[in-house]
């Protein structure tokens, strides 16, 4: 048997919260969409978030993550425009005239070239591990990233362990502390290298501080101790300036469980077989307002742009590539001919979009403040003028700040736009 | 249970497994007794994986003879066996003027070592091959034989073979104690209790192989293992080097390498500290610094970013320096692969073909017609070309099934891993044989999979399946209500 050819006006790769919303609105513009999904059924992360908060955005109602995806998936499968492959890999992207070709790999369809006129690259993103932070100690079993722990306990049925110190401060973790501590483990504390916890809030107070777990910022872990499985870990204090651990203030707690949520990462290697352009701030591909990558007709959305700390604006992401994709494809699209360059001002991270090119109506910019600020404006200005400006009450680098610039907004800009996130002046608070 | 066996091999490291194989050329009962969960659980998997060209060790020394004769056996025995082998050279590099006579004098212990095609290369060739060089660099020693292999590839496919040619291997069995009876039988007692009676006894025993040795001799040998810590990187990262770079050794050491991997990634390695208990292979923060900053002297561009994983291993270095090989004067049918430090991965099949001669002739031995020395490469997904991997899926769908996203791992491949001649038992057992797990997210995504999978084929439950040896249960308790190995 050879090489199967499959063909579809847009290709959504990942069937996770960004894939399904964008396989919803590029059929809903009437594209004929193909979803590809590695495992074996759709949902993606979110069929291991059994924990609730999702959906307060998007559907004003709190949800648990499988929840949370269904309401997508109901519609993906009830939409005739729409097919699914499950536990189908896509393995490289490739130009295939002046159309976009993806093979593909399952054991259903065997090896396939999926021919199509548009893709939505929605693969999510991968944890941080062990060896790049590279902890030193011996490779006993008993160190784990946070979302490896939560599908043992969540999807498989097994708890890591029964004694556990958390690495790292971000959301996952703050989740599997209070998720393990539910299931009868003794969580004896998170350690975060920074100085700011890396999770949202409200994930600070539910997991942590509801279940008295305390809460080391500046400290981090050093050093892993046993053979076979964890005995020990080393942990040290962390100078802020240098985030370097200090020496001195080592110490050894005993535990048989290290969960790290040490960061997430785009997973852009799909994205690398085509040559699109990385952003290294985000880690993600570099887009216009579309979600349109650097290789025409491929639009990201979801944790593989940029990672979120909400669902729900995954899946508006999601919309908004799977829209434009679908127009791209069918030939509808207007193409963006301006290029003007999104500038990282004073306190912002990683931001998105990269440029504009004027091929949308507006443009929806987000990014993550590098620092916290109480009560903060954000601005965005163009040549010196001002497009827009937001107050908020607090700015943190664990939860994005979303801006919209109307068409209005738009026809300020003469040049390169500049987005910064400062304290407001003349110690004014809030808005 | 006890057993009466013709020969006891103890340790199914690299030389135990060469050594297995090349007595099952003749008509032997042979058992390979391990006290790892796996082939190859000490130095013969945490090494640099180099085939060393043989210009280092000191000319007429038994480092010398085999180094050079298993340098030049590999490349053959990696078409036979199946292991992956690249024939890459490498490159000892002076750093200044000062280091160059060190260099030509490597260069002349070479060609005194019969080391083909070695010579001295100048600023200009050097950085011509190496863009990525420190510029520094006035001169090189190249040796045009050198190379990398797959150091566990390597020693599975002997093993393998081994098994295939009658060779039985016990795992997770410690030899007690050993002695020589009154019949001449050497008595192994091991530590599930049971005894091997065997007429010869192969010590390869790695890191145990002096106290195994000074247990059945009067002369006594003395151990001085030396821990190496490594940094391995991501794949991005393996072109920044063509060849095996070697520092010049100093009075401080003998530097760090820095070198692409058979695998494409790129490892950074290793210092050297003494230790008391050679089966600590743990790394330590200073020492892992330590590694990165004299790297530099190399690639001065490392940042120490893109690495995905540190590790050690430590050499079963004897107080002498050279390997002892050979049977044991005041034990006779005692065979030592002792003090086997590098090279040792790359002395190992001719250190093999000896060995196994000197117990086949002091047992009389008839050659074994069945013996069938040809083992395939297990068939790697990501290395197929589509109409391969279009034909793989078609006989086997499994090959469709992708388990490691970083590597492209499928099903089969997993599945091929766990019903092995010897079987991959463990999530890293897994992962060593096919790769699954060796990628940027290592393991993040793939190991609850293989988990799922090892569970389905052992026909355990999801809490048994263990990461490496025993007590390394990837998840030890069960919650409530369990989902087993998909069925």
């Amino acid at each position: 048997m050879g090489v199967r050819n499959l063909s579809c006006d847009v290709l959504v790769v990942g069937g996770g919260a960004a894939g399904l919303s964008a396989a919803n609105a590029a059929a809903d513009k009437g594209a004929k969409v193909l979803i590809v999904e590695r495992e074996g059924e759709l949902g993606g992360i979110l069929n291991q978030c059994i924990h609730n908060g999702f959906g307060l955005h998007r559907f004003g109602e709190e949800l648990t993550g499988p929840e949370f995806a269904n309401k997508d998936e109901v519609k993906v499968e009830a939409n005739p425009s729409i097919e699914v492959e499950l536990g189908c890999s896509v393995l490289e992207l490739a130009h295939d005239g002046d159309r976009l070709r993806a093979t593909v790999s399952s054991e259903a369809l065997g090896l396939a070239h999926v021919s199509c006129g548009a893709i939505v690259l929605a693969c999510g993103c991968r944890e941080r591990t062990r060896g790049q932070i590279n902890i030193a100690g011996g490779r006993p079993a008993g160190v784990y990233t946070a979302g490896s722990a939560q599908k043992l306990i969540n999807v498989d049925g097994a708890l890591v362990g029964k004694r556990v110190v958390i690495l790292g401060s971000g959301d996952i973790g703050l989740i599997m502390a209070r998720r393990m501590t539910w299931e009868g483990a003794k969580v004896l504390m998170v350690c975060e290298l920074a100085s700011e916890p890396g999770g949202l809030r409200r994930n600070i107070q539910q997991c942590l501080v509801d279940n008295d777990i305390p809460l080391y910022l500046s400290r981090t872990v050093t050093q892993v101790f046993g053979h076979d499985r964890l005995e020990a870990v080393e942990l040290a204090d962390v100078d802020p300036a240098t985030m370097r651990p200090i020496p001195g203030t080592e110490q050894r707690v005993e535990c048989d469980t290290l969960l790290l949520s040490v960061g997430l990462i785009p997973e852009n290697e799909l994205a690398k077989t085509i040559g699109i352009k990385i952003d290294r701030a985000t880690s993600g591909p570099a887009v216009d307002e579309s979600l349109e990558t650097s290789v025409p007709g491929i639009f990201v959305a979801g944790n593989e742009l940029h990672v979120h700390d909400l669902a729900d604006y995954v899946s508006e992401e999601g919309e908004v590539a799977g829209r434009n994709a679908a127009e791209f494809a069918l030939g509808e699209r207007k193409a963006g001919t301006a290029d003007i360059e999104v500038v990282k001002g004073e306190n912002v991270g990683g931001m998105t979009p990269q440029h504009v090119t004027g091929s949308a109506e507006g443009v929806t910019i987000r990014f993550r403040p590098r620092k916290r600020i109480q009560g903060a404006e954000i601005r965005v200005t163009s040549a010196g003028e001002l497009v827009k400006r937001a107050r908020r009450m607090i700015v943190v680098p664990s939860e994005m700040q979303t801006i919209e610039l109307s068409a209005d907004d738009m026809a300020k800009v003469t040049g390169p736009i500049e987005v910064s996130c400062t304290p407001v002046a003349n110690g004014k608070k809030g808005a | 249970m006890d057993r009466v066996v013709d020969v006891c091999v103890i340790g199914a490291g690299v030389s135990g497994s060469a050594t297995a194989r090349e007595l099952s050329r003749w008509k032997l009962d042979i058992e390979v007794v391990e006290a790892g969960y796996d082939l190859a659980c000490g130095a013969s998997r945490t090494n640099s994986g180099i085939v060393h060209g043989g210009y280092d060790p000191i000319p007429g020394t038994n480092k010398a003879k085999y180094n050079v004769l298993g340098a030049h056996m590999i490349p053959e025995l990696a078409k036979e066996i199946g292991f992956r082998y690249k024939n890459n050279g490498s490159l000892v590099v002076a750093f200044s003027e000062e280091e160059v006579p060190h260099v030509k004098e490597l260069v002349e212990r070479g060609a005194e070592n019969g080391v083909p095609g070695v010579s001295l290369i100048g600023a200009e060739e050097l950085h011509a091959l190496e863009p990525n060089l420190n510029p520094c660099a006035v001169a090189a020693l190249k040796c045009d034989t050198s190379g990398v292999v797959d150091p566990f590839g390597m020693t599975v496919a002997f093993a393998e073979n081994a098994a295939t040619n009658g060779v039985r291997f016990t795992f997770k069995t410690r030899v007690e104690s050993l002695e020589r009876g009154e019949d001449g039988l050497w008595r192994l007692t091991l530590s599930d209790g049971s005894h091997v009676s065997a007429k010869a006894v192969v010590n390869a025993a790695g890191v145990h192989a002096i106290e195994l040795h000074n247990s059945v001799s009067a002369d006594k040998l003395v151990a001085h293992p030396r821990k190496g810590e490594y940094e391995l990187l991501s794949r991005d990262m393996g072109p920044t080097f063509a060849h095996t770079m070697f520092q010049t050794p100093n009075a401080l050491g003998k530097g760090i390498l820095v070198s692409p991997t058979v695998e494409g990634n790129l490892i950074v390695g290793p210092d050297a500290l003494d230790v008391d208990d050679p089966d600590d292979t743990a790394t330590f923060p200073a020492g892992l610094a330590k590694v990165v900053e004299q790297a530099k002297k190399t690639w001065p561009d490392y940042n120490g970013r893109e690495v995905i994983v540190n590790f050690a291993g430590v050499r079963p270095t004897g107080a002498d320096g050279d390997f002892v090989i050979g049977e044991v004067a005041d034990a006779p049918g005692f065979f030592d692969i002792a003090a086997f430090d590098s090279p040792g991965l790359s002395s190992a099949p001719a250190v093999a073909q000896d060995v196994a001669a000197m117990v086949a002739e002091r047992l009389g031995a008839e050659p074994n017609p069945a013996f069938d020395g040809h083992r395939d490469l297990p068939p790697r997904f990501l290395e197929m070309t589509e109409e391969e991997q279009a034909a793989a899926i078609a006989a086997d769908p499994r090959f469709g099934h992708i388990i490691c996203r970083c590597e492209h791992v499928s099903e089969a491949e997993v599945l091929a891993a766990i019903h092995a001649p010897i079987p991959a038992t463990t999530v890293i057992g897994v992962k060593r044989r096919c790769r699954a797990g060796m990628g940027r997210c290592q393991g993040g995504f793939c190991e609850p999979l293989v988990a799922e999978i090892l569970c389905r084929e052992l026909g355990c439950q999801i809490n048994e399946v263990m990461l490496q040896g025993p007590g390394s249960e990837v998840a030890p308790y069960l919650r409530g209500e369990v989902r087993h190995g998909r069925a």
